[in-house]
């Protein structure tokens, strides 16, 4: 169980950690699909973010622009208004060169001839003509230069053209735009691509990087943006390194400005905060998945903990079924067993032939060990669903001793086993405890050493510990020289239903859970047990109870008083004063137990009803009650609260004490509860309900037991009769002369009654009626033994039911009447006959 | 059994739920920035007439629709807006609405009426044909119309017999007496004894004027007729008397070999040409843009087989001159009331040119 349980979690382990490798696979390659997404995602967003500053940049080299183009403006403006004067146009013109060898300037006019300066070809500079058309142009021409020129105007017409060209060697100081970022290199190109205004340390390694052939593919495609863009930017991963390209057109210009940027300088700083997101995100996932885990185990473990609980609660339910049959079917068992040992009781009581009391005996001996079987089983069964509860009371050591001696010393006896007693005469003898328990305990161990003992001895001492001034430990040793038992087995000795050595062991009788229930009962008596055996050479079995001390007598010398049992059956006492009444719904069971209590010579009165039993409170006073719990109509809890609450109930303070025929735990409880004094458990064993009449019962109607009256006279002569066969009489009365006097007296006393109610039926010719009663008296005639009445009465029965038969036919009938009316006297006198004799035979008996 | 299906399926939900958790919410993110970056550009049309009768209209329309086709631009067109009737205002706003961000107003007065309307939307760039009116995001934009009518006024002054040549105009306003002057100066270029005879019809569109104006020159003697008009119906007439005629703005569908040519313009290359700088942020950073014949955007059509080798060939030597730079408005130029207009050495600036041109070149005579 256990090792399959470690097994099952290594599996379990490993299909998390499986799982877990999954779900974190899952996380990892989610992970980089969204890294290179983001990364692209990155790139495109500065893509655009360069492609605006490249856009700006193109701004400012617009205003650069202007700038120039205004101060030629200014100097057009300046020679519109003073035309044709060759002075002061070529003043300005040097002014505009600046004296700059770099820088040539001039003026034009229209029919293309210098006026001043060099001639420019529209051939260099295409956009040239449109100057000639009243537009300021930039133009720029490889290897020439960059060319700003404005119209001179007169009114709405163009009269002449001023230039300033810029030789490309100074481009660099006048347009090489400042480097917006201290890592981008930025220069100006011809729209068609040549490069024009290098920035200032342009060497070797720019143009090598401009002729990759990766980077040019990334210009090319910047290039093609361009069509409908102002500006644009690539990301480029060429073997120089990564790099965005941006490029933009500068408006009303044949130029473009183009420019590169290091990777890292741009996307450097963000990339590190992506990553430390990456890293936290990924731990946190991380974090996710292991929570998930764990609440995924505890998940699982509480489904399991659910399972378990399912499986016990299924186990429960069945063990609760199993504990309800139990005690269905002990009651089912103990009502025959009582009846057996009660009858059995009888026969000891009743019998001088010793052959029959030796049977009797070995019944009486069968029976008492089913019974207790039975009552292993209960007990068990109230262990296990925990209803098992101690009685405490008040007790003598001595007695409980005295009682195990009278028991064990004649089985040991019988197994030629010598029984040694050894009691510590210091120990305490009034105690307080639950004894009856106490008694089983020390009965089980007792038992056991008896029952697996073939040869030697059986040791039996008790002893008492002062644990404290008013508690001792109570201690009892029982040694014997028996089978022993393997040091191995030792451990299993309190399992439940477990028996040792089956083969060797098969005869010896008992349910195996004597000690079981041993076991739980000093654990609840917080006692505790120690084994001790020699296999093969015998056990040593000590239990030591804590137990009260009531007072300081100690028991003193133990003297094996005991006699050995009676062949007879002796009362304990008896009340001849006492009077009780005893309530039960089942004649035969008041009659068992009025034979039983017979010898206590105690008064007993009946009711069948609890009607009767509170109409008879009320006309007589009873020192106890037997009331049956279960009764029709009004059951035994309700009379005893009517009871209780009757105003002129005259044994309100008597003990009302249950009978009942259930026996399961919590019945106890449940009665005393409801008010009852004590309970009894049916059918009645007379000891217990001696003892209870003892406890209950007001001490000074209690007398010893008188030894004359003790022993009824048999007498052996019983007198002849011919309307009586006294067999089967004692047949009907289950062989109890008592009994049988009893029915014989009670047919006596219901005679007269009954002959009257007949006598009428008869003269009224109600047949019906005269049917029903005749057939009483059938059986009330053959249950005393008169065949002959019982003979009569049968035939005029039969009559009877012709007369009242619906399908008899008139002549029938008829023949049945004359019948009747023929033989209804005679046999009334035979009536009156057999009445007779049962009274002279109830007396002699 | 049970458990164990359980436990899958819990295991399956977790993982799923892990996955979503994870890869929907940077789907999202990703596609809602896509979307963002693909927001598609509407550009706003608004013409004068039906969009679908040959002529100006159609032939814009057909130009601006191939040029949003290449840029992959979505067109809202708004025809049939008449003029001066507040209909072109309401038709800007209802662009706007609609999301256009550049706007063209392809037909002449609805710059001015539209004018205080264009500040009010800063951020939309309007194009017009018309130089009259002129704002921080509103561009005039043209073609040199007259290089191709100068162009076809050679080839009239070559053509004609009876030195008359018929020239049926909607009203006198900078452009159309910029044509009828390039027409005149063309003319004039081949045959300096040919006059060109002006009447005014006084709209852009009014069939039965332009068609009675146009029997009234080929009777004052007109053997060659063009128009500055919308439509069409001086070519139809010039055709029902037999006399030759230069069609404008239109191709027409037709083998007449009076129908000598058709002064064209390329509007597809037009409105590519304006889009391109609209979208790179250029459009509006000039007042003026003026496309001429070196870019291909104005020319002449097909010539018919009236016209001989030989002239075409001195037509294609002329037009290869301007594409050269030749400006027509250039040297000692006479309007028709004598007063100089262009000296000796100097030419007409484009800003002129658009703006203040009320006045007709010697050799034009206007019929009243």
């Amino acid at each position: 169980m256990n090792e399959d349980g470690f097994s099952l979690n290594e599996k379990y382990i490993k299909k998390i950690i499986l799982q877990f490798a999954t779900v974190l696979g899952i996380l990892i390659l989610t992970g980089f699909s969204l890294r290179a997404e983001v990364n692209d995602l990155l790139n495109a967003t500065l893509e655009k973010m360069i492609a605006k500053q490249a856009a700006d940049l193109s701004i400012v080299a617009e205003e650069k622009f202007s700038k120039e183009l205004a101060e030629l403006k200014l100097a057009a403006e300046y020679l519109s208004a003073h035309p044709n004067d060759a002075a002061i146009e070529k003043n300005f013109l040097a002014m505009l060169q600046a004296g700059d060898e770099n820088i040539s300037v001039g003026m034009l006019s229209l029919n293309e001839r210098a006026i001043h300066g060099k001639m420019i070809s529209k051939w260099d500079f295409l956009r040239f003509t449109s100057v000639y058309r009243g537009n300021e142009i930039v133009d720029y021409c490889a290897g020439k230069g960059m060319l700003f020129a404005v119209p001179v105007m007169r009114g709405g017409n163009v009269r002449a053209v001023i230039y300033r060209l810029y030789n490309e060697k100074i481009l660099t100081d006048l347009f090489g735009l400042a480097e917006y970022n201290s890592d981008a290199k930025l220069l100006i190109q011809e729209r068609n691509g040549q490069i024009i205004v290098p920035y200032k340390n342009y060497g070797e390694a720019d143009k090598k990087f401009f002729m990759n052939s990766t980077i040019q593919l990334g210009f090319k495609r910047i290039r093609d943006n361009l069509a409908t863009r102002m500006s644009s930017a690539t990301y480029c991963e060429s073997s120089l390194g990564k790099f965005f390209l941006f490029a933009t057109d500068l408006p009303q210009t044949n130029c473009t400005m183009i420019g590169y940027v290091p990777w890292v300088a741009v996307a450097g700083d963000i990339f590190r905060i992506y990553t430390l997101l990456l890293i936290g995100g990924t731990l946190m996932l991380i974090f996710l998945a292991l929570v998930s885990a764990y609440l995924f185990v505890m998940r699982t473990k509480a489904e399991e903990s659910d399972a378990l609980r399912e499986a016990k609660q299924a186990a429960e339910d069945a063990n609760n079924a199993k504990s309800v049959f139990l005690a269905g079917m002990s009651h089912e068992i103990r009502t025959p067993i009582n009846a057996i040992i009660g009858m059995n009781e009888m026969i000891l009581r009743e019998s001088d032939n010793p052959e029959i009391i030796g049977y009797a005996q070995n019944a009486s001996a069968a029976s008492e060990s089913l019974l207790s079987l039975i009552n292993d089983i209960l007990d068990f069964s109230k262990i296990e669903s925990g209803k098992m509860e101690l009685v405490e009371e008040n007790y003598k050591l001595a007695d409980v001793i005295k009682s195990l001696i009278t028991m064990m010393k004649p089985r040991a006896e019988k197994k030629n086993l010598a029984f040694n007693l050894q009691v510590n005469p210091a120990t305490g003898n009034n105690l307080f405890g639950d004894s009856v328990r106490i008694r089983q305990i020390a009965l089980n161990f007792l038992s056991n050493a008896v029952k697996y003992t073939r040869v030697g001895s059986v040791d039996f001492i008790v002893d008492g510990e002062n644990i404290s001034d008013d508690a001792i430990n109570l201690k009892f040793t029982v040694k014997d020289t028996g089978i022993g038992i393997r040091e191995e087995d030792i451990p299993k000795l309190f399992n439940d239903f477990e028996r040792f050595d089956a083969k060797k062991n098969k005869n010896i009788e008992g349910t195996g859970l004597g000690l079981a229930i041993t076991n739980k009962l000093v654990a609840m008596m917080n006692g505790k047990i120690e084994v001790q055996s020699v296999y093969g050479e015998g056990s040593v079995f000590m239990v030591t109870i804590p137990q009260k001390v009531i007072g300081n007598e100690p028991i003193g010398k133990f003297t094996e008083e005991h006699a050995a049992p009676s062949k007879k059956y002796a009362p304990s006492f008896i009340a001849p004063d006492a009077e009780i009444l005893i309530v039960d719904d089942n004649e035969m069971n008041l009659l068992v137990a009025e034979s039983l209590l017979k010898a206590t010579k105690i008064k007993i009165d009946t009711a069948l009803s609890g009607m009767s039993c509170l109409k008879k409170l009320t006309e007589r006073h009873y020192d106890l009650i037997f009331l049956d719990q279960m009764m029709p109509s009004l059951d035994g809890i309700q009379t005893l609260k009517m009871a209780r609450a009757m105003g002129d109930n005259l044994s309100k303070d008597a003990p009302i004490i249950a009978l009942t025929a259930n026996a399961i735990s919590g019945t106890r409880e449940k009665l005393i509860g409801e008010g009852f004094t004590d309970y009894l458990s049916k059918p009645i064993d007379v000891k217990l309900m001696e003892q209870m009449l003892m406890n209950y019962l007001p001490t000074e109607k209690i007398k010893s037991p008188d030894a004359e009256e003790n022993l009824p006279v048999e007498e052996k002569s019983e007198p002849k009769s011919e309307l009586i066969n006294v067999e089967t009489g004692l047949e009907y009365s289950a062989g109890m002369t008592d009994l049988y006097k009893d029915f014989l007296l009670k047919f006596v006393s219901l005679k007269a009654d009954k002959q009257k109610k007949l006598q009428a039926a008869f003269e009224a010719q109600d047949w019906k009626n005269y049917t029903i009663y005749v057939h009483a008296l059938k059986s009330t005639a053959l249950s005393i033994g008169g065949e002959k009445v019982s003979a009569a009465a049968k035939e005029l029965e039969i009559s009877g039911k012709i007369i009242t038969a619906a399908t008899s036919s008139e002549l029938e009938k008829h023949e049945s009447m004359e019948f009747i009316e023929k033989n209804h006297a005679a046999t009334m006198k035979l009536y009156d006959e057999l009445t007779e004799e049962a009274r002279r035979l109830a007396e002699t008996l | 059994m049970k458990r164990i299906i359980n436990t899958k399926i819990f295991n399956m939900l977790v993982a799923g739920a892990v996955f979503l958790v994870i890869v929907l919410p940077s789907m999202f993110v990703l596609s809602f920035t896509r979307e963002f970056a693909e927001q598609k550009e509407k550009i706003g049309f608004i013409i004068l007439g039906d969009i679908k009768v040959a002529g100006w209209n159609e032939s814009q329309y057909k130009g601006i629709k191939a040029a949003c086709e290449n840029f992959g631009i979505e067109l809202l067109v708004r025809d049939k807006v008449k003029e001066n009737s507040g209909e072109c205002p309401a038709a800007i706003k209802n662009l706007a609405e609609n999301g256009a961000s550049m706007i063209f107003l392809a037909s002449y007065s609805y710059s001015r009426e539209a004018q205080n309307l264009v500040k009010e939307y800063p951020k939309i760039a309007f194009a017009t044909n018309s130089a009259e009116v002129h704002a921080k995001n509103m561009t005039a934009y043209f073609v040199r119309m007259f290089q191709a009518r100068y162009l076809s006024g050679a080839l009239a002054g070559m053509k004609t017999k009876s030195n008359v040549i018929g020239y049926v105009a909607a009203m006198s306003n900078t452009e159309v007496n910029r044509g009828i002057n390039a027409f005149t100066l063309g003319v004039q270029r081949t045959n300096p004894n040919a006059k060109v005879l002006v009447m005014w019809t006084g709209a852009w569109q009014d069939e039965v004027t332009e068609a009675q104006h146009a029997e009234r020159l080929i009777k004052s003697g007109a053997d060659i007729l063009t128009y500055h008009q919308d439509e069409e119906a001086t070519a139809l007439v010039a055709e029902k008397f037999g006399v030759d005629y230069i069609a404008y703005n239109a191709i027409l569908n037709t083998d007449s070999e009076h129908y000598l040519t058709s002064v064209v313009c390329s509007w597809n290359l037009y409105y590519t040409d304006m889009i391109q700088r609209y979208l790179k942020g250029e459009l509006n950073s000039v007042k003026n843009h003026w496309l001429g014949i070196d870019r291909g955007a104005v020319m002449l059509s097909e010539y018919s087989s009236a016209v001989s080798p030989q002239m075409i060939s001195k037509l294609d030597s002329i037009k290869q001159e301007l594409m050269n730079g030749k400006l027509i408005f250039s040297g000692k130029i006479y309007d028709n009331a004598g007063n100089i207009r262009c000296e000796e050495g100097e030419a007409i600036s484009d800003d002129t040119l658009l703006e203040d041109i009320n006045w007709l070149v010697k050799g034009v005579e206007v019929i009243e």
